[in-house]
């Protein structure tokens, strides 16, 4: 079984390694590196030498970038997904906003609607936002960083949406995707003390290993054929058949 | 006087997590036993943590220069338990205003066997 982390906070050739090297130690097999729009072109310019330094070090985890889109304004997340959709693997809206989390929902383009919770007294998300995740297959995010950051009443309330956003999930089936949220040495977690964390909020195994494994592969696998795609559901099979 | 000790059959069955501790600043052994105690007792209350029987065992320090203070501790806790202390020391995020982050790296059935795994190999 391989354990994706979606969601490593990028920023520069240095940090990116170091997370990269302790994400390997502690279990991981997998791991995203996200950015925002500005910083993802520049971040281009070191994903090789990254690469290279990766096999120098004899590391067994892969990794990519992937874009993080923050904004206030549904609009921009519509165009910018648009725009960047072809050249980009993996994207990520950044929720909280309830416009932005509705507008993410509703676009296929988007991959995962990121932390729809984020500074909210509720979790974002009702029957019907949670319709149109699974119609439109667009993965909710659930990040540890929120609980890390969070202390006593704070992290009890955080704790609380992710348990509404889990009663949502079991019963209208949208795909959920969890995640470290880490950005430096203090946040990485190993995959057993992840699954532990998740277990004790109340999530069962098989939804962990959905969350780590399953869904972030299919997402994976999805956007690796969304070029022969000719539309949702019709795909080029290739020029032999 | 000394209590006799319990026969085998009653005494509480143990597992040893070694922990690997990445720290802002230095700690002693007194502090660590603080802040597992807190970090238990903030996440699952008086009497969940009382069930867990913890005890520190052994506090290593690891004296190679790096960014942070790192330290590898053998940490004692009751059969049946781990995940709950597991989960409780990976929340710990901050001690006396300074960053702290607990993985757990090995889990065993004595402190022979997780210094021989985790602190030597």
């Amino acid at each position: 079984m391989k354990y994706y982390d979606f969601n490593l906070k990028g920023s520069n050739f240095q940090n990116d390694l170091n997370l990269l090297t302790d994400a390997n130690n502690l279990g991981w097999n997998y791991s995203k590196l996200m950015y925002n729009p500005k910083d993802y072109f520049n971040a281009l310019d070191y994903k090789d030498e990254l690469m290279v330094e990766i096999d120098n070090l004899g590391l067994d985890i892969d990794f990519d970038f992937g874009l993080e889109i923050i904004t206030n304004n549904p609009e921009e997340l519509r165009k910018l997904t648009r725009k960047n959709r072809n050249k980009i693997n993996y994207i990520s809206a950044f929720g909280g906003n309830l416009k932005i989390n509705r507008s993410a929902l509703e676009n296929r383009q988007v991959d995962v609607l990121s932390r729809p919770y984020f500074k909210r007294h509720d979790s974002g998300l009702n029957h019907v936002l949670a319709k149109l995740a699974y119609d439109n297959d667009v993965a909710i995010e659930l990040s540890l960083k929120d609980i890390l950051t969070n202390h006593l009443s704070y992290r009890a309330k955080v704790i609380s949406h992710f348990k509404d956003i889990l009663l949502l999930h079991r019963k209208f089936e949208f795909p959920l995707v969890l995640t470290t949220g880490s950005s430096g040495v203090y946040d990485t977690k190993s995959c057993r003390d992840f699954f532990a964390i998740f277990k004790s909020i109340g999530f069962s195994e098989a939804e962990i290993v959905n969350g780590v494994c399953n869904v972030p592969e299919h997402i994976i696998d999805f956007n690796n054929s969304r070029k022969d795609m000719v539309v949702y559901g019709v795909r080029k099979l290739g020029d032999d058949l | 006087m000394k209590l006799k000790v319990l026969p085998p059959t009653l005494r509480k069955n143990k597992r040893y997590l070694t922990l690997d501790i990445k720290s802002q600043s230095g700690f002693s052994k007194d502090d660590l036993v603080l802040a597992i105690w807190d970090a238990c007792i903030r996440f699952w209350g008086e009497q969940g943590t009382s069930e867990f029987d913890l005890w520190l065992m052994r506090l290593y320090s690891d004296d190679e220069v790096k960014d942070y203070y790192h330290y590898r501790a053998i940490l004692r806790c009751q059969r049946g338990y781990e995940e709950e202390v597991r989960a409780a020391l990976a929340l710990l995020t901050r001690y006396n205003n300074n960053k702290l982050n607990i993985t757990t790296i090995g889990l065993s059935g004595t402190v022979k066997s997780s210094i021989d795994k985790y602190i030597i190999g």
